[in-house]
């Protein structure tokens, strides 16, 4: 199956390529910056919808 | 210290919308069943027009989707909104017109629909009047959604803000993208691509319909709802913000996997593929957290039915989208697609995901807006379990069906033959899953009655209170520091964020389709493949009306088993991109409960299809499909032909100038030719040419026909 899913990706030209790589770059930056993010910001949106009345 | 500021919460709008939800969703889903009924019992149509199956199915789909689960998302926007924002909800007025221009909405479809008055873009159904209707009630949603973020308390957006966000603005640029159109009359028009590009459009718009309408909102309200059902906070908020991301980036690629083996070039069939399996990612991300934040708390999942809920709802998330992907791959999808395979994957997603989460919103929300307690646990209790039971009763027996649908149509004898080379054996295989998917419905049904009681009996020994006091401290203004975190920066600018999703999904949407519109070799053209008759195109117009593509397909797709069986003449093959070029709109279909017809043209006689539509089992004994009398009493309107003609012209379709004068000759002198044929045969009744059928049939017989080499091909 996966080698099969493999050849498929060989498919792909530039057209595909580029959203790819947009995508990485995206998710990249979202990732480091959730990850880094400082500990007391994160607890306080979380707890955003408990704290209410 | 700042000032304390007090205020009220609007839950009389929630109120209306949780009452329609309940409402809207009894009628959808009881049509549904009827729907399932008919596929078992065709009579249950009672030969009617407006309730016959191609025509309800549209009417199910749309009343689930946009009515239940439509006014599901209000009513859970309206409640978190408000109170993660601390404020009251932009307009009193604005949510009024919301609330009662969107059920206008919903009878219009409920009206147009059984009429026959489609666009036959699944999903997208409702015609021009009523897509302008849409969009602007949706605009005064929108209003009111960001008047209120501007005017909130909190300076902080929670994440099922942005949810909230992401999903009106995809809304918003699929609704227009996917209803381009060119009108002919009040209700008539045609869509401004034809084939492969209007597929390709019709199914980045079905798929998002799911993505952003199934799918963004109700993670939206699992992000509020499950905290305070839980009364823990989110599992990882620093997932929340990559699921959120990753997933509307992603998700708006992945349309094309609902278009694999079609005509539509690789490229953007890979690209489809790809993307749906890194969905995958995001999409269990999202459901590992929401399974997580109850980490610890499984003693009280035991005890309380909104947390049951709330718990398979997520559970039958995650195996829709692990499933989705698996379906997106090619060599599962040659198995799944137009099968009943398709319609479990639809169900466990519906039914569990959208269902469930919304019956655990209601038992939570409605004692709270009351004031009071859920009049009893143990019949909620009693629901979850009917639910869950109903829930597998119909998915199980789809995933059956579906496989052994596949398996029988692909299955060839020794010699080289079709094993099963009459379609129906197929069918009729099938029809006792069919049977106890309708049980399974009926399950699920009863669930709802039976939370619909319970929920009244609450809202009888409470009151309501319209608008709940609450106080909150003003909102204080951040000022930009050097250094400040990014991701700050951006959650508290709502507008940023706003342009950020939309930037984020308008790119998936411009490189699919740019190339498709732009780059003609896209798709190929045949020379021989020429325009529709005036009759063929009225009789299209009337496939178009009766929903015929709720049932059939007109894809044969680049297999073995599926150019032996639908290309009877051994001439034509599979189907080429070049030959949809004058179809408004594409009729591929998404289901195949009868045969593809893509072939059928002259596969057999006139006065066959003569019997047939007026009642299938005279030629095809024990089919399912229904009769269609009306027909043969309705005379054809050809008032719109020469404007039909006209708008086509305006699209590129090569009629000669002048031609909308003469068409309504050359229909009549084709309806008298295809009339006598079927006179000399049988001696059917006078006026025979002026009739209905005579379209319908007319039009099935050019199916795949020009594609053929000459002679068939000359028309
Ligand atoms: C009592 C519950 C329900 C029953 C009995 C039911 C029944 C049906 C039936 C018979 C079909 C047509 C299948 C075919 O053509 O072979 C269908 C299609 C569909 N239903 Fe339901 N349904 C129910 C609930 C729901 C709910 C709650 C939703 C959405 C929130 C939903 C969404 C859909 C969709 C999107 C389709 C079209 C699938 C496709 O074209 O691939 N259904 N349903
Ligand atoms: C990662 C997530 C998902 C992926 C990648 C995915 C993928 C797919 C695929 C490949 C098909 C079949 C297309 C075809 O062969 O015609 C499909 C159909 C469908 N899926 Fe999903 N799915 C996902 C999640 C969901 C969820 C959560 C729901 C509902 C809440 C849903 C609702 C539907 C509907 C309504 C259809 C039928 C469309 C039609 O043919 O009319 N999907 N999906």
């Amino acid at each position: 199956m996966y080698k099969y899913i493999l050849e498929r990706a060989g498919d792909l030209d530039w057209m595909a390529i580029v959203p790819l790589l947009i995508f990485t770059i995206v998710f990249a930056i979202v990732s480091i910056r959730a990850l880094t993010a400082k500990k007391d910001y994160i607890n306080r949106m979380a707890s955003l919808p408990l704290d209410e009345n | 210290m700042t000032q304390i500021e007090k205020f009220s919460y609007d839950n009389k709008s929630v109120r209306n919308f949780a009452v329609a939800t309940a409402f809207w969703g009894i009628i959808g889903m009881t049509v549904g069943l009827w729907a399932a009924l008919q596929l078992i019992f065709p009579a249950l149509n009672f030969a009617t027009a407006e309730l016959s199956f191609g025509r309800i199915r549209p009417l199910h789909t749309n009343a689930v989707i946009f009515a239940f689960v439509g006014n599901g998302i209000f009513m859970g926007v309206y409640y978190s909104l408000q109170r993660l924002l601390k404020t009251r909800m932009y307009s009193d007025l604005l949510s009024k017109i919301h609330f009662w221009g969107w059920q206008s909405i919903i009878v219009a479809a409920a009206i147009t629909l059984p009429l026959g008055l489609t666009s036959s873009h699944e999903y997208a159904e409702l015609l021009l009047p009523i897509d302008i209707l849409i969009a602007l009630i949706w605009i005064v949603f929108g209003i009111n959604m960001f008047g209120t973020i501007l005017k909130r308390r909190e300076n902080h957006l929670y994440v099922a803000i942005w949810f909230y966000i992401a999903t009106w603005v995809t809304v918003t640029v699929l609704h227009i993208g996917n209803n381009l159109v060119v009108p002919v009359s009040f209700w008539h028009s045609y869509p401004v691509f034809a084939g492969v590009q209007d597929a390709l459009v019709q199914w980045w718009y079905g798929h998002n319909a799911v993505a952003f309408f199934l799918t963004t909102p109700y993670l939206g309200l699992m992000y509020y709802f499950l905290p305070k059902a839980a009364k823990r906070p989110v599992f990882s908020y620093r997932l929340s913000i990559i699921h959120f991301w990753a997933l509307i980036f992603i998700y708006i690629w992945a349309g094309p996997h609902h278009l694999l083996f079609t005509s539509l070039p690789d490229w953007a069939q890979s690209l489809g593929t790809v993307f749906s399996i890194m969905l995958i990612a995001p999409s269990w991300g999202g459901m590992l957290n929401g399974l997580l934040t109850l980490r610890g708390a499984w003693d009280r999942v035991r005890n309380d039915p909104i947390l049951k809920f709330m718990v398979v709802a997520i559970t039958a998330y995650g195996m829709a989208t692990f499933e989705g992907p698996m379906l997106s791959i090619k060599s599962v999808n040659a198995i799944s697609h137009f099968t009943d395979w398709t319609i479990g994957h639809v169900h466990v997603g519906t039914l569990g995901w959208n269902g469930m989460l919304t019956f655990g919103v209601l038992y939570w929300l409605i004692p709270r807006i009351y004031n009071t307690k859920l009049y009893s646990v143990k019949l909620a209790n009693t629901h979850f379990w009917i639910a869950t039971l109903g829930t597998l009763f119909y998915t199980i027996p789809l995933y059956w069906a579906g496989w052994t649908q596949h398996f029988m149509w692909k299955a060839f004898v020794p010699e080289g033959y079709l094993q099963y080379g009459n379609f129906l054996e197929t069918v009729t295989a099938i029809l006792p899953m069919y049977g106890i998917r309708a049980v399974g419905g009926t399950i699920y049904l009863l669930g709802v009655f039976v939370m619909v009681y319970n929920l009244r009996k609450t809202i009888v020994a409470g009151s309501l209170i319209e608008n709940e006091a609450a106080e909150a401290a003003p909102r204080v203004q951040h000022v930009k520091v050097k250094g400040e975190h990014w991701h700050r920066w951006i959650e508290r600018k709502p507008i940023t964020l706003l342009l950020f999703s939309t930037i984020a999904i308008l790119i998936g949407g411009l490189v699919e389709f740019f190339p498709m519109v732009l780059v003609d070799e896209n798709v190929p053209k045949i020379a021989s493949v020429q325009p529709y008759t005036p009759l063929e195109l009225e009789g299209r117009d009337l496939y178009i009306r009766e929903g015929c593509v709720g049932c059939h397909s007109q894809m044969v797709r680049p297999f073995r088993w599926e150019v032996e069986r639908y290309d009877i003449m051994g001439d034509a093959g599979y189907s080429k991109s070049g030959e949809f070029i004058y179809d408004r709109p594409f009729l591929w279909g998404s289901k195949r409960t009868g045969p593809d017809l893509h072939r059928v043209g002259k596969k057999y006689q006139d006065a066959w299809h003569f019997s047939h539509m007026r009642e299938p089992t005279t030629t095809s004994p024990g089919s399912i499909m229904p009769p269609y009398p009306w027909l043969y009493e309705n005379d054809l309107d050809v008032s719109l032909l020469p404007a039909k003609i006209r708008a086509l012209q305006m699209l590129n379709t090569p009629y000669p100038e002048g031609y909308d004068e003469k068409a309504l000759q050359d229909l009549e002198k084709q309806a008298a030719e295809i009339a006598r044929g079927l006179k000399e045969e049988s001696g059917y009744v006078d006026d025979l040419e002026k009739k209905e059928i005579i379209a319908i049939i007319a039009y099935l017989q050019r199916l795949g026909v020009d594609i053929r080499p000459a002679p068939a091909a000359v028309k």
